[in-house]
């Protein structure tokens, strides 16, 4: 019995090692990195547009076919190195924008000089939609099925690998 | 460049640029209650600190959404469930209590019980006179 | 040419580290062994100092060839904070983590006793040897850059601080020395001899450690409070919940060298804590360092180094517990006394303080645990430490009062009631009268109620015995005084620390209590009230200093009409970094603290209300925590210099 206990702590520290050893090597350090809205319904939300004169957007608009939200804003700079991925990803599946914490004219004036690859843009200006989403930061973008289930989160600028690696395959198989 | 970045978001977190007052709750005894739950709520982006000890901007939103939430007459629970469901269990620094935690909540009395029947076990009372 | 130098003489380190660990395994060099040892650890100690004085001056004249230097350092940087700064980064902190392990490595050699000194510095070789490698291969603070850059992309504003230039090198003094106490473990196990001797050679060590990282643990807490503006002092952050580990573990140790010294009791646990000790203590430098966890504090992280300290832990304390699981059983057995003695005692506080440790490793290692093993992801902060620790401390302070009452190897719980019921009266009389008053000054019951009551019992009964062996009721007050200077410097040593213990506790209590905050949008000339104290806002200046812009307000802090202080917080906009912090200014009493913090300009919209964002804070009694901690501390330092007293006197055998 005692023999036990003598040895008890070497497992333990071997066990203990063993387990940040695993940690060490991989590299998937950092929290929220997970979303638990992945599989279920695009939570409720309801924003102005951004633009003067179009619809509204909340989410009921996801229904029936693929899309895509995408969390930006005219001050972000990550967005703008994401821009032209998100211009090719719109001529695949519908993006809906949701313009974080901006001013109408500074959106404005940013998407006549890069372009605008969005179905509709909803305004959020005191961010609750945006944490309704369970986002992090700007940009960040949501794959959405045609049930209108959340399927996939990206925080971070997306580029030609993720949109070859990450999203085509979750909006081409069934 | 990775200790940049994290310069960055260490002075970012700490920084007062957006130092800015928030409307509190009118009611003291509903402010205090806020505060308590910002202290229990992880800052989303910051490295450790709740959103009451964090001056960024998402923190300062959260802030005033869950006083939102307050004054409209959701309980704790509701609210810290509304949080959970989007941004997962980690946003609580209470550790939610389910059977892969069980170890975590009742470890420590463990020890302290192990312990204390180590000490009484080798001591004189349980042995015959050696 | 500096930083040449620098790298030259770390080869020297790990040459000498080397001979120290080696000279003893080599039968050529019997009988002449320890000169060797005691010479490589002066060679291994000036390397150190050299090779540190290389990156300090490197500092100083802001080397930018340096990448650190460059990374962490500026031409306009005050040159106290140049200097502080070569240690407020990884590379930097761990050569002087190594210069302190190789300066307790040389001050043993020359000055420590033991039987088997040339196995514990042979051991002493072998983990500077460890430790300068890490340095050497994994952070060597002299890699150039080449082309050299022109400016320096300069320091953390807020690591440019007095409190954080004493604090790290604190916390290495206390984490150092116990390298000593794992040396003596293994050095024990090896030849199965741990006895009175043992604990009376490692106990200097492990004390000036000790006391060491008592105020180191202590300066960062004020630090933190000072510098972060939140008027907070302990966050439960795994940084600081590193350097607290360890220091639970080495006050078990202290207590159970006392009993092995006095008692010849339990020798294998004595030594399966100094063993232990050491551990957590590199293994929270390894936390904070590997990137594992993420923390406000930890340094930009490396999983290459990471895996590299892993190994050395792996090896060294692998083998040291090994070793352990194979001699324990063969070391002289305790085991020889009742469970109501002060052996039971003292056993009871290292099982209440192991329990906080181990409550502190859990929590802060979960996440990674649970993410590794299952997949899921859990934040463990504040609410449950606090949940934890509370009744464990509860039962530390209840226990502390009781413990020293207690006969050694066996004592009578009928006869504790009869014979010490009166010197105990008085302390449950205290509990009462504290619990009383924090119940009514709250309107009901709070956990502060228990908490101040046992903190108070704690410290009557410290007092009630320090008076009962003056016989201060009984006699003279001249025949008093002379009985305390008779009393033995130990006694002195263990009331001091447990008194700062109840002080601690006390003063937290009454801190968490009745402190308030107040946040608001000030304008010049505007005036606001805090616990009965009247602030007034005076005025705002702009101006510039050495490398920031400051914004400073003016405060004027009156109670009653009269007016106390005027406090001058800042909000700082670093040039270089761009970016900017808020150092508060503080009004410090014994009774209380005024803490006041500015930000910007601010607007709030739904009053249509502006000015400036100020957030005030009072805190009473804040001052009397970091007056405990040095009490605390005192006590380890008067223990130091009773055990320098007695080695001149006896040689014991």
């Amino acid at each position: 019995m005692t023999r036990f206990w003598v040895i008890f702590p070497l497992l333990l520290f071997i066990a203990f090692t063993a387990v940040l050893a695993a940690r060490l090597v991989s590299h998937n350090t950092g929290y929220f990195k997970q979303s638990p809205l992945i599989g279920k319904d695009v939570p409720s939300f309801s924003l102005p547009s951004a633009i003067d004169g179009d619809e509204n957007l909340d989410n009921n608009e996801f229904k029936g076919r693929f899309s895509a939200i995408n969390i930006f804003a005219s001050w972000c700079i990550s967005c703008r190195y994401e821009h032209e991925h998100l211009m090719a990803l719109s001529k695949i599946i519908p993006i809906y924008g949701i313009d974080w914490k901006d001013e109408k004219e500074d959106l404005k004036q940013w998407l006549d000089r890069w372009g605008n690859p969005y179905k509709k843009i909803g305004f959020d200006k005191n961010g609750e939609a945006v944490i309704a989403l369970g986002v992090t930061g700007a940009p960040e973008t949501f794959i959405i099925n045609e049930e209108g289930k959340i399927i996939f989160r990206y925080p971070g600028p997306i580029d030609a690998d993720v949109i070859k690696n990450e999203i085509m395959p979750r909006i081409t198989t069934k | 460049m990775k200790f940049i970045i994290f310069i960055s978001v260490l002075l970012f977190c700490f920084s007062s640029f957006a130092f800015t007052v928030e409307q509190k709750i009118a009611d003291p005894v509903l402010e205090k209650r806020a505060q308590k739950i910002f202290e229990d709520v992880r800052c989303v982006v910051c490295a450790g600190q709740s959103i009451a000890d964090s001056d960024v901007e998402l923190a300062s939103d959260l802030r005033t959404l869950i006083r939102k939430k307050i004054e409209s007459g959701a309980s704790d629970k509701e609210i810290a469930q509304y949080l959970v469901d989007r941004y997962g269990e980690e946003i609580l620094f209470l550790p939610p209590f389910k059977p892969s935690t069980i170890f975590l909540w009742f470890g420590p009395f463990l020890i302290l019980f192990g312990g204390f029947m180590a000490v009484f076990l080798n001591s004189k009372n349980k042995r015959k006179n050696s | 040419m500096a930083a040449n130098l620098g790298e030259i003489v770390l080869i020297f380190a790990l040459l000498s580290s080397f001979l120290q660990f080696y000279a003893p395994l080599n039968k050529s060099f019997s009988g002449r062994s320890l000169i060797l040892q005691k010479f490589s650890a002066k060679i291994l100690l000036i390397s150190l100092l050299t090779a540190f004085s290389c990156l300090i001056y490197s500092y100083i004249i802001s080397d930018f060839s340096l990448a650190n230097v460059y990374r962490n350092s500026h031409s306009f940087k005050p040159l106290l904070y140049k200097i502080t700064g070569s240690w407020g980064n990884h590379e930097g902190s761990m050569l002087l983590f190594a210069l302190i392990i190789c300066g307790y490595n040389f001050f043993y050699s020359e000055l420590g006793r033991s039987e088997e000194k040339k196995i514990i510095l042979c051991v002493q070789g072998a983990i500077c040897f460890g430790i300068v490698s890490y340095v050497v291969f994994t952070s060597n603070p002299f890699e150039r850059l080449f082309p050299v850059p022109e400016t320096g992309l300069g320091l953390n504003p807020l690591l440019q601080d007095i409190g954080l230039a004493m604090h790290p090198p604190m916390l290495y003094l206390g984490y150092g020395g116990f390298s000593l106490a794992f040396s003596f473990s293994v050095a024990g196990l090896w030849v199965k001899k741990i006895d009175k001797n043992w604990a009376r050679d490692l106990r200097p060590w492990v004390l000036i450690s000790w006391s060491f990282l008592t105020m180191g643990i202590g300066l960062g807490s004020w630090w933190a409070y000072r510098e972060l503006g939140w008027g907070g002092f302990w966050f439960w952050d795994p940084v600081e919940n590193s350097s607290l580990m360890p220091w639970l573990v080495a006050t078990s140790l202290l207590h159970s060298l006392v009993v092995l010294e006095k008692r010849q009791e339990f020798p294998a646990w004595a030594s399966f804590l100094a063993i232990l000790t050491f551990c957590v203590g590199l293994v929270g430098f390894f936390l904070v360092r590997s990137g594992v966890l993420t923390s406000v504090h930890s340094f930009a992280s490396d999983p290459y180094r990471g895996i590299f300290m892993l190994i050395l832990l792996a090896i060294l304390f692998g083998f040291a517990l090994t070793l352990y699981s194979l001699r324990a059983s063969s070391l002289k057995a305790g085991g020889n006394f009742a469970f109501v003695s002060r052996e039971g005692g003292i056993l009871l506080n290292n099982v209440l303080l192991l329990t906080l440790c181990g409550t502190i490793l859990l929590g802060t290692l979960y996440p990674i645990f649970l993410e590794v093993l299952v997949g899921e992801r859990v934040s463990v902060g504040k609410p449950y430490f606090n949940v934890i620790f509370t009744p464990v401390a509860f039962l530390l302070l209840f226990l502390g009062a009781i413990g020293p009452y207690l006969k050694w190897k066996k004592d009578d719980l009928a006869k504790l009631s009869k014979k010490r019921a009166i010197p105990l009266l008085i302390p449950l009389l205290f509990f009462i009268a504290a619990f009383a008053g924090i119940w009514w000054a709250k309107g009901g019951f709070t956990l502060y109620a228990p908490a101040l009551g046992l903190a108070f019992w704690l410290l009557t009964a410290i007092i009630a015995d320090i008076s009962d062996r003056i016989k201060l009721f009984s006699t003279s007050i001249k025949k008093s005084i002379n009985k305390l200077k008779d009393l033995p410097l130990s006694y002195y040593a263990m009331v001091f620390a447990h008194i700062g213990v109840a002080l601690l506790a006390i003063s937290i209590t009454l801190l968490s209590a009745f402190e308030e905050d107040k946040e608001l949008l000030m304008k010049a000339g505007e005036k606001t009230e805090l616990a009965g104290y009247e602030i007034t806002f005076l005025e705002s200046k702009l101006g510039q200093k050495e490398d920031y812009l400051a914004r400073t307000g003016k405060f004027s802090v009156s109670r009653n009409g009269k007016e106390l202080a005027i406090l001058l917080p800042e909000s700082r906009i670093y040039i270089v970094q761009g970016s900017s912090t808020t150092e508060a200014d503080i009004y410090y009493t014994p009774i209380t603290d005024i803490y006041i913090v500015i930000g910007d300009k601010a607007y709030e919209t739904r009053e249509g209300k502006e000015g400036f964002s100020v957030r005030i804070y009072v805190r009473p009694f804040m001052n009397l925590v970091w007056l405990s901690c040095l009490i605390i501390a005192a006590g380890g330092f008067i223990a130091l210099t009773e055990n320098i007293k007695n080695r001149g006197k006896k040689k014991k055998k």
